[in-house]
């Protein structure tokens, strides 16, 4: 009975995958979750390639995920990913089906997962990466993982003792992990490209975890994450083995030191947190064997991220649409971060909440209380609309960050929003939105460049 | 009068530190005090201190706390006694009772509430809360991992309308004792509760509207709404 669900999943999910392709309708986990309904124990019994990679983390998981797929695609076009299904148990279910022969078995050598961290947790044992690289680790919303040593926790107890791990050098969170198990550690140097340093509302390692004692930090780049050491009890980051040391954006190179051999890479995007990912997938893929040179070739095929929604000026402004990586704190706050470094007057729209909780419970606010919504508090940011169900709760917590009542709205209706905006005074509107408003964020968009158009 | 933050380095989880931001906001007269773990607390030795806050923080964190805040637990209780309010928000409000039990670990708590405590990271209860206090009702979230039982000497602070009691079946959430609130409640509690944080301040001795208080309202009355709707789960 039990085989009979797992071909039934499997051959449902092809088909589902099929008829989406078809229809133009795929990078959905669809499939995927078709898969689970009928064989929740899919995921055990459906192949996988003979080299498994797989990349979790808070914020940089996408990121490095996406040039190591493209990196390991341009070495091995025959890749299996989860790109377009998801990064979910889901996304995996899918992904594995469609690589999978009608009798189940991976007909991919090689294969990259990228995986929300409590998927991480829970799909590690099953799939036995012999690569896993962890980019950073963040306190999530409530309802996701509340803190990262929890989170740390939580990895360490489900990854596989043979699993090599390549780990985050500047997160004492991640580079923690697993202490046992094979590990290449990635770090990047103090840059001039660095944002100043902002005190932020969350720093979760201030105190050592082996003495207690309060940590001291050599350089700090944003939360926790930079070279931290105890001076109580001596605990310290430990030396990389890759160590971006220099970003030239004019030549477009990047220099990644390891012990004493250089090698430039083709500079996909000057922005720090960009770096970091660029160099987790460098560091990746040295350590499953790949020559610097080889990975240097395959990374002038690389493209850099696209935006799923493009800038567009419309006259003398500018609009904006940047993508958050979720309703969570850190995500939000190094956008924040970003924002309030670039120069000109500005209007920020934020359509950041939640959209599942809405339909079924009500979506807990307590993410905006860790966010640095401080660092719109500026004289450049002449208007922020808080948009959508929590329009009410963002619009107080941006007053009790500072923002005083003229310049901040709260707009129920995103159709309204466009309407709201006081372009007067702006020469740019950012729209600030989460993957699941990507949507009503296209919308917006449209209308909000209609009324730059008209005024 | 002083507003203190017991170890903010440990108790800072699920943005519960701006109960106390938010408090220094509806008193802006009053001086603010951050007391780190391992410093004696200001309340111990200075009357100024109206108001102790101490926020959710990791199971570590506990352990940690506890004995930090131990060699001071008469203080505290003298306090208490003499009226000093508090708010112990989270797994903070833990410390106070008389257990913590994890599996075969019992921490000892400082004893000054009737409540046991235990834990189970396999279990993870979250989701919104309605509860009711003197005449308005309460919103808020929880998430948590324990679940604690109160003894008949403890005084319940909210009824349960929806979410989660203290324990299984428990008709109440929170514990009071004399003029400190414990409370399993995230939100933060005082932000999503501004008539709570109005009640707060009277009792005070603060006779006016918390800051931003009519935004707190409309943002308090539409969840309000959301929390009452029998459609809508709230875990």
């Amino acid at each position: 009975m039990e085989k009979l669900s797992f071909y039934l999943a499997l051959w449902g999910a092809k088909a589902a995958g099929t008829a989406l392709r078809w229809f133009r309708r795929d990078g959905s986990g669809a499939p995927g979750r078709l898969a689970l309904s009928l064989c929740p124990e899919f995921l055990s019994s459906v192949g996988r390639p003979e080299t498994l990679v797989c990349v979790t983390g808070s914020c940089g998981r996408s990121g490095a995920g996406r040039i190591a797929r493209e990196l390991l695609e341009n070495l091995d076009p025959d890749t299996l990913s989860n790109d377009r299904a998801g990064d979910g148990k889901a996304g995996v279910a899918a992904a594995l089906a469609s690589a999978a022969s009608l009798s189940g078995k991976c007909r991919k050598k090689l294969g990259i997962l990228v995986l929300e961290e409590s998927c991480a947790a829970a799909l590690l044992p099953l799939l036995k990466p012999e690569h896993l690289l962890i980019t950073d680790l963040f306190r999530g919303s409530m309802e996701g993982m509340p803190h990262p040593e929890y989170i740390a926790g939580e990895l360490e107890k489900c990854i596989p003792p043979e699993t090599a791990l390549v780990l985050n050098a500047d997160d004492p969170f991640v580079f923690s992990v697993a202490p046992l198990n094979r590990r290449t550690l990635y770090a990047v140097d103090a840059l001039p490209q660095d944002l100043p340093l902002w005190d932020h509302l969350v720093q979760d390692l201030r105190l050592c975890p082996v003495c207690g004692e309060p940590v001291s930090y050599e350089h700090r780049r944003f939360h926790h994450l930079g070279r931290v050491s105890c001076p109580a009890c001596g605990w310290h980051s430990p030396d990389p083995d890759t160590q971006l040391i220099s970003a030239d954006e004019e030549a477009g190179r990047m220099t990644v030191m390891e012990t004493e051999v250089w090698q430039e890479y083709r500079l996909l995007s000057p922005e720090v947190p960009k770096l970091c990912d660029s160099l987790a997938a460098v560091t990746l893929l040295r350590s499953m064997g790949y020559a610097p040179a080889e990975i240097a070739r395959a990374m002038e095929s690389c493209t850099p991220e696209e935006a799923p929604l493009p800038e567009e000026e419309v006259g003398e402004r500018r609009l904006i649409p940047v993508l958050l990586i979720g309703p969570t704190a850190a995500a939000c706050s190094r956008r924040f971060d970003a924002l309030r470094n670039q120069p000109g007057k500005k209007a920020v729209v934020l359509l950041a909440d939640g959209v599942q909780a809405e339909k079924t419970g009500s979506e807990d606010v307590s993410w905006l209380y860790d966010t640095d919504h401080e660092l719109l508090d500026r004289p450049e940011v002449v208007q922020v609309l808080a948009v959508g169900a929590r329009s009410l709760d963002v619009r107080l917590r941006l007053l009790l960050a500072g923002l005083t009542p003229e310049k901040v709205k709260a707009v129920r209706k995103a159709g309204d929003a466009a309407g709201e905006l006081a372009l007067a005074d702006c020469g740019q509107v950012y729209l600030l939105y989460t993957p699941e408003r990507t949507e009503q964020a296209r919308q917006l968009r449209a209308a909000i460049a209609e009324r730059m158009r008209r005024s | 009068m002083k507003l203190e933050y017991l170890y903010p380095e440990l108790g800072n989880l699920y943005g519960d530190g701006a109960n106390f931001r938010y408090l220094r906001r509806c008193l802006p007269e009053a001086a603010a005090v951050e007391t780190p773990l391992g410093s004696e607390p200001a309340f111990v030795s200075d009357p100024e201190v109206v108001f102790l806050y101490s926020g959710p923080m990791t199971e570590r964190g506990q352990g940690m706390a506890l004995e930090a805040l131990r060699p001071w637990s008469s203080a505290l209780l003298e306090r208490l006694e003499g009226g000093m309010h508090a708010l112990f928000t989270g797994s903070s409000m833990e410390l106070l009772g008389k257990t913590i039990t994890d599996g075969d670990t019992v921490l000892e708590g400082l004893g000054l509430a009737d409540l046991a405590s235990r834990r189970d990271l396999s279990r993870r209860e979250q989701g919104f809360f309605l509860g009711q206090a003197e005449g308005f009702e309460i919103t808020a979230f929880q998430s948590r991992f324990s679940q604690s039982t109160p003894g008949p000497a403890l005084q319940g602070a909210f009824r349960v309308i929806r979410g989660f009691g203290l324990e299984d079946g428990c008709a109440f959430e929170g514990y009071r004792f004399h003029n400190l609130l414990g409370t399993y409640l995230l939100g933060p509690l005082l932000v999503l509760n501004p008539l709570l944080t109005k009640r707060f301040l009277s009792s005070l001795g603060v006779e006016r509207e918390p800051a931003f208080f009519a935004e707190a309202l409309q943002a308090y009355e539409a969840r309000l709404t959301e929390f009452r709707d029998k459609g809508r789960k709230p875990f």
